[in-house]
């Protein structure tokens, strides 16, 4: 018998294997679980389905080296993928910058971008088709770049009125929960520019008008990547979090924004109201107890630090600008955390 | 278990069958696709995984969703005429059943009546419902009409389900509830399915629609022409308006090129002895593929360095591409005059190691006598 609810898990930038994102999220959920010293079987009634986008982005990404190692054989060096692999070196060689930067432009600056918005909103349609007649309802988690995907993707294929051979209705085919973590899309729209997809006034937002019955939105007060063209539309019937403990060097990580019991517990909240068991009493319980596991006292100067880094990418010129500074701005954060994180915390950048 | 009133009972039983009964033998055709069939076949089974502890009220939403569905397709898969004299009998039934069925055990809620009354006009009136079990932390479990099937939407309806302990004092035939959620999802379950074969046809025809599109795509990267990244963002930029465009798009029609390298074989036949046949590179200075013609064509400008004592190191012409993957052009004039195919055509023809391993030495070679100055 089908699950009650069926969560579309939507990663971030970088290379995702099966199950990767999947493991992310039950990882954060089972930290928030501690935390509180609460044990719930979460799963009971919950089905995940990843949307891996990020094949896509990685098939593109190998064509393109494998055919260009052949050139470069022969002497030949005309590739932005060199330019990149120049500019990533230039930022200590790592290769998580590479492959953000890369997804960034695929998505954001090419047609690719439509290619796999396609892709998703057939894998969606199909999903929730399915779960109609199951009587299943359908959630979205999105992550990061993920947000971009689904903002505009559900930007392109709601509409006002009736559903059509083209597009859903707002008002029949609504997606029941969005939990939007570190949200990016005000920034993938400066690239893509996409008619009707302004994150600030779109359809994607859970008030009259909106294809989401209940948005929340969490955006880290710490995460470089959410400061630039921030994503602050307040939800109506959901909410907007902004958590602000630093467990690890990356404060970007899917694990590290759900392990937070103010988001994590509530997202199973949101799933299971009183069947989760889980009380005011525990949450701040699990609250205290997580910040207590946070870096954040630790970390001298923390506001000043972080306030020297949006500084400095406080006026970039244009979109592509934009990127780049969001990308200097988190190698430039996560270099100032690194002296203060210990070693072992530091490795999941 | 609730029992309604005899009176009620007959009533409700006069509204529901003395009225013609719509009986379809074959499956719907819904849509018809090449390789793709949907049959609406208004099959209750197809339902049978939507499960609910308000059980009877789940069997007669099921039972309203098929007479719906049956009401509204013939068997050739046309709309029909809707006997509405019938279907509001129905409808209005289903939605007297309903209230008189929950109304002992939620009735005493906040915004009970109101929910009832909204929401039996909407089903009354044929529209569909849908419903969201909002879980709000501190606040308990409020059950929601959503906004857009209410006439007003500036007001919420729904019902505010709280505090826990009363919801989990109630007993439903016989099953009971750990939790106000789960009064309310179970609620949704047993109610939505009413709608589910109209959503589910909604929905199999945009699905229709984006399979096709997710299908150009799949084939405009299993079939057209490899590009690089230069490619791609020169290939955006010219249909610029085509991916800003407020819905979604299909491939675009033609591939353009600039600066693409390619690594060729090529032949020229005045060269000096052992000279004619020589693996160079060339590169595309620009080019267009117009990849799903029904004979996909493509011509690049294109100039090819000329590796050998004779003629220019440069010489220049067209590649001719055909079917996105054979390519051949000519470069030169007079004497210079060089034909030339690309390598993977090579690889077409023969997947012999030994002639593979033929032209890898042969580009080996070149490579030591690359010269330093040949870069792009």
């Amino acid at each position: 018998m089908a699950k009650d609810n069926l969560i579309i898990l939507v990663h971030g930038m970088g290379t995702y294997e099966p199950g990767t994102i999947t493991a992310e999220v039950k990882a954060g959920l089972v930290a928030a679980l501690k935390f509180a010293d609460h044990e719930f079987d979460y799963m009971e009634n919950v089905e995940f389905h990843e949307h891996n986008y990020g094949i896509f982005l990685d098939d593109f990404r190998k064509a393109e080296s494998e055919a260009l190692a052949q050139f470069a054989e022969l002497g030949i060096n005309n590739s932005i993928i060199e330019q990149l692999g120049k500019y990533s070196e230039n930022m200590g060689g790592d290769k998580f910058f590479y492959t953000h930067i890369l997804d960034v432009i695929y998505y954001g600056l090419t047609l690719w971008g439509e290619r796999l918005r396609v892709s998703f909103a057939n894998e969606l349609i199909s999903k929730m088709k399915s779960a109609v007649l199951k009587g299943q309802r359908v959630h979205v988690l999105g992550y990061s770049l993920g947000t971009a995907l689904i903002n505009d993707t559900f930007s392109k294929i709601y509409r006002d009125g009736d559903t059509t051979d083209k597009f859903l209705s707002i008002s029949d085919h609504k997606v029941d929960h969005y939990w939007s973590i570190a949200n990016v899309s005000r920034i993938l729209h400066e690239l893509n520019d996409i008619n009707g997809a302004n994150p600030t006034n779109n359809v994607v937002h859970d008030g009259n008008g909106g294809c989401i019955k209940k948005m929340i939105t969490v955006s880290h007060k710490f995460d470089p990547f959410t400061r630039i063209k921030t994503y602050s539309r307040e939800p109506i019937r959901g909410r907007f979090q902004q958590p602000s403990g630093i467990t690890q060097l990356n404060t970007h990580d899917l694990t590290g924004y759900l392990s937070d019991p103010d988001v994590g517990l509530k997202i199973l909240y949101d799933l299971y109201g009183g069947t989760a068991g889980i009380t005011e009493q525990m949450l701040v319980a699990g609250s205290k107890k997580y910040k207590q596991s946070t870096l954040n006292s630790q970390i001298d100067g923390l506001e000043e630090k972080w306030a020297t880094v949006i500084n400095s990418i406080d006026n970039p010129v244009g979109s592509v600008e934009n990127i780049l500074a969001l990308i200097k701005a988190s190698k430039e954060f996560n270099d100032r955390l690194a002296a203060f994180i210990p070693k072992n915390l530091g490795d999941n950048v | 278990m609730r029992l309604l009133s005899a009176f009620k009972l007959v009533l409700l039983w006069i509204m529901l069958y003395a009225t013609p009964v719509y009986a379809i033998d074959q499956p719907i055709v819904l849509v018809t696709d090449k390789d793709d069939v949907t049959y609406i076949d208004c099959d209750k089974e197809k339902l049978s995984e939507v499960t609910s502890k308000f059980s009877d009220v789940r069997d007669k939403a099921v039972n309203l969703a098929v007479s719906d569905c049956k009401a509204r397709v013939n068997s050739t898969g046309d709309v029909k005429q809707i006997d509405e004299a019938k279907m509001l009998a129905e409808r209005k039934f289903f939605t007297a059943f309903v209230k008189e069925q929950i109304k002992d055990d939620l009735g005493e809620f906040d915004g009970f009546n109101n929910f009832m009354t909204t929401w039996g006009d909407i089903i009354e009136k044929g529209d569909k419902a849908t419903f969201l079990v909002n879980n709000v932390f501190g606040a308990g479990t409020l059950f929601e009409l959503e906004p857009g099937n209410v006439p007003d939407d500036s007001n919420r309806v729904l019902i505010a389900l709280k505090p826990e302990n009363r919801c989990t004092a109630i007993e439903y035939d016989g099953a009971g509830f750990d939790s106000c959620a789960e009064v309310a999802g179970e609620l949704q379950k047993a109610i939505e399915v009413a709608s589910a074969f109209r959503l589910s046809e909604q929905l199999t025809l945009v699905e229709t629609y984006y399979k096709q599109l997710n299908g150009q795509w799949q084939t405009f990267v299993d079939d057209a022409r490899f590009q690089t990244t230069w490619d791609v963002l020169l290939t955006t930029w010219m249909y610029s308006d085509k991916w800003k465009a407020a819905e979604l798009q299909g491939p675009p029609p033609i591939q353009y090129f600039v600066l693409h390298p390619t690594l060729t074989y090529s032949y020229m036949p005045d060269a000096s002895r052992g000279e004619e046949l020589k693996p160079v590179p060339a590169i595309e200075w620009f080019g267009m593929n117009w990849w799903r013609n029904k004979v996909p064509l493509g011509l690049s400008v294109t100039s090819v360095y000329n590796d050998r004592p004779d003629g220019k190191a440069f010489l220049h012409g067209l590649t001719l591409h055909v079917y996105n993957a054979y390519s051949f052009g000519m470069v030169g004039t007079g004497d210079e005059r060089t034909f030339f195919v690309n390598l993977d055509l090579m690889n077409w023809f023969s997947d012999k190691q030994a002639k593979r391993d033929k032209y890898k030495n042969q580009f080996d070679e070149y490579r030591k006598n690359l010269e330093a100055s040949f870069t792009f």
